[in-house]
């Protein structure tokens, strides 16, 4: 167990004075993020790239900062989900669902504790599945062939849109197929060719996935908020005790595990995420139910369920991203843009090119889980009072921080005007049904995807056969056929389902 | 998102503008080298730099004549004029959508603020009396003064107390603010976090 000793030495390592500080400001910053509605981890992680890329912080550092935000985004959603039935993210709706019944019911501190602690033993979870799989898939994924690399890739966009999908399946393909069209722009990665360039210079090199990913996500929030700019209520609420329950996580330990595993499932599928993980746990968990009569008068189960999940996904999704490059989930799209910077390839090789950096991940995330344990109730009586922000002002300083996010990547406004054309086109695929998150992983694996289909089918002179005869092609090429033929309940039918039963 | 019958018309329509897309991808990589070489290297149909774009347009045009086959079996070509005249009226000539454009808008004015940098000869006279870096940059300053102008337009466009005109005291309030913020957003990145501004 190998990965375990590398685990704690470097969980020692990295408590740093300063690595110390910039955690607990970011987690703070990150429950900040996720408890206001419209600002997302994956906004958050993208702003943050900016800061931590322009500050020139060692890799350590920077990837302390962005997995602080990353944790107490997920886990900061569920503030004002149980104080305002206001889900600060789309993870956090579920808890909404039953924390804010309990809250009405002056439970609310202590449902704030469960979720706090359950969002702990859930990244906690998460860590684990992290070390217990990463060493198998890693080797796995060292038999990787071009052929097999692109399948992935290929696989990676179409499960994705699939089960982002609000409406039909094809849609979902449709946004993932956009954005790899987006990543054919500039220079071919063999010929050199200039490929729908325009003759803009700006263009040659092609399109960066942080400009897109801030105009997917941020721009089409910022039009919803500004379409309806009223400002939360937040009226005065006794909380109560802080103080979690010992009674409560021993009833709800079987729920607890389940939802862990769930959420590192989930979490696992490419692009799929945090919001998907909780509505599944939360489902799971009111059918199996013992007491199902808890959840019309708000039952502490539902949210165990859900903040366990959202938070499970955490480790989930980084570990297909560090051991294949294909990041589990849209926060995780971000980081991985953030980790290229620094010129690391997460993959297959990644653990021989860097050794001490999967364990120093799972490290930070086990830091962070802690941190947000330590700031998370505390923060709770002050959230409270930043949800009172009006959105016309918070989205004014939103639009000013992507602004600057787009430009400071590499000094140009062309990414400031990519960013509003993209952001307008994904408010509007979103307006008419197809999901943004496809777009931004199709982006993301888009490059992945071509230059391994153009190798593979150059070593095998132009033949499509390998793709149906290596045993681990045939896998992926199933995996890509049930994607594209599963039909799935999406989260909204669940919901649906569940309130109404 | 939109609800389930308009919807499907819309995907009458962006499905045909998809399959438009896919098209004009597909002829757009029709113009790439294919075939012979390319740069002293052999270039068949599967190296070549159309290989992508082909299969992503013909990918795109297949989806494309799925979206629409579905919304067509739902009735969604039916009565599509009608539809579409009652859309422009029910959904983008109203109240909800001018204020998203505003937003959207807003942020375009900003941008092409911040691309044409009016304010930027400002710094001089400032350079001249001793202004501090940030001020006498003329990119920090046309940064700020722009910055201070979006958040008070953007404050003044959508925050209305009680849905009335704001009185001159409550403007001025929000150009203070605006300006207080502009700088000590324009400070924090430029001179704490070391992130260059536009």
């Amino acid at each position: 167990m190998a990965a375990f000793s590398d685990f704690f030495q470097h969980l020692y390592l990295i408590v740093t004075p300063t690595n110390f500080a910039l955690l607990m400001g970011t987690v703070l910053l990150g429950i900040i993020f996720g408890a206001l509605p419209g600002l997302t981890a994956t906004l958050g992680i993208a702003l943050l790239t900016t800061v931590t890329f322009s500050l020139d912080l060692p890799i350590e550092s920077a990837m302390v900062a962005l997995m602080g935000v990353y944790v107490g985004a997920i886990y900061g959603g569920s503030h004002p989900a149980i104080l305002l039935n206001i889900p600060g993210t789309a993870a956090g709706a579920a808890t909404a669902l039953e924390g804010h019944r309990l809250c009405q019911n002056g439970r609310g501190g202590e449902t704030i504790a469960t979720a706090t602690v359950m969002s702990f033993i859930g990244t906690i979870f998460g860590v684990l599945a992290m070390l217990l799989l990463i060493p198998l898939l890693t080797k796995l994924a060292l038999q990787f062939q071009s052929t097999e690399t692109f399948l992935l890739a290929l696989f990676g966009v179409l499960i994705c849109g699939s089960l982002t999908a609000p409406d039909t399946v094809v849609k979902g393909w449709v946004a993932g197929l956009f954005g790899m069209l987006l990543a054919t722009v500039g220079m071919d990665p063999i010929h050199g060719f200039q490929r729908f360039t325009f003759d803009l210079p700006a263009l040659a090199d092609g399109i960066k996935p942080i400009p897109v990913i801030l105009g997917a996500f941020a721009i089409p929030q910022i039009i919803r908020a500004m379409q309806k700019p009223k400002a939360p209520d937040a009226p005065a609420l006794k909380l109560g005790s802080l103080m979690p329950k010992l009674s409560n996580l021993k009833r709800h330990l079987k729920v607890t595990i389940r939802s862990g595993l769930i959420g590192v499932g989930v979490g696992s599928i490419p692009g799929v995420g945090e919001d998907i993980a909780a509505w599944l746990s939360y489902d799971t968990a009111k059918r199996t139910s013992k007491h199902p009569d808890e959840y019309k008068e708000g039952s502490l189960e539902g949210v165990v369920a859900a903040e366990t999940a959202n938070n499970a996904c955490i480790g989930g999704a980084l570990i297909p991203l560090l051991t294949l490059g294909v990041p589990g989930s849209p926060p995780a799209m971000m980081l991985l843009s953030a980790i290229m910077l620094y010129h690391i390839v997460p993959g297959p090789r990644l653990p021989e090119q860097h050794p001490e950096f999967i364990p120093q991940m799972c490290a930070i995330l086990t830091w962070a889980a802690a941190a947000m344990l330590a700031c998370g109730s505390l923060v709770s009586r002050i959230s409270v009072h930043v949800l009172r922000v009006p959105p016309p002002i918070l989205m004014g300083f939103v639009a000013m921080f992507t602004v600057i996010g787009s430009y400071a990547f590499d000094f140009s406004l062309f990414n400031v005007w990519l960013m509003l054309g993209l952001g307008l086109i994904a408010w509007a695929m979103e307006e008419t049904g197809y999901p943004v998150a496809p777009l931004v992983i199709g982006i993301i694996l888009g490059p992945m995807a071509e230059e391994n289909l153009r190798r593979a089918l150059i070593d095998h002179g132009g033949s499509i056969l390998p793709f149906f005869t290596r045993p681990i092609a045939i896998v992926f090429v199933i995996l890509i056929l049930v994607s594209i033929f599963f039909k799935r309940r999406s989260p909204n039918t669940a919901t649906s389902e569940t309130t109404s039963s | 998102m939109i609800e389930e019958k308009p919807l499907r018309k819309l995907d009458v329509l962006t499905g045909g503008a998809l399959g438009l897309l896919g098209g004009a991808i597909i002829a757009g990589a029709l113009q790439m080298p294919i075939g012979g070489t390319y740069g002293g290297v052999d270039n068949p149909w599967y190296a070549s730099p159309a290989a992508m774009p082909l299969l992503i347009g013909s990918a795109l045009l297949a989806c494309a004549l799925t979206i629409i086959f579905q919304a067509v079996k739902r009735g969604g070509h039916l009565g599509l004029p009608n539809f579409l005249n009652a859309f422009w009226k029910s959904s983008i000539l109203t109240l909800d959508a001018a204020r998203g454009a505003m937003a959207w808008g807003s942020l375009l004015v900003y941008a092409l603020a911040l691309q044409l940098q009016p304010f930027a000869s400002l710094s001089y006279p400032l350079r001249r009396i001793g202004a501090t870096d940030l001020l006498a940059d003329s990119n920090g300053l046309n940064y700020i003064l722009c910055s201070a102008l979006f958040l008070l337009a953007f404050a003044l466009a959508f925050l209305r107390p009680s849905g009335r005109f704001p009185s001159l005291r409550y403007i001025a309030v929000l150009s203070a603010g605006s300006l207080v913020a502009a700088v000590l957003v324009a400070w924090t990145f430029s001179e704490l976090l070391r992130v260059p501004l536009p």
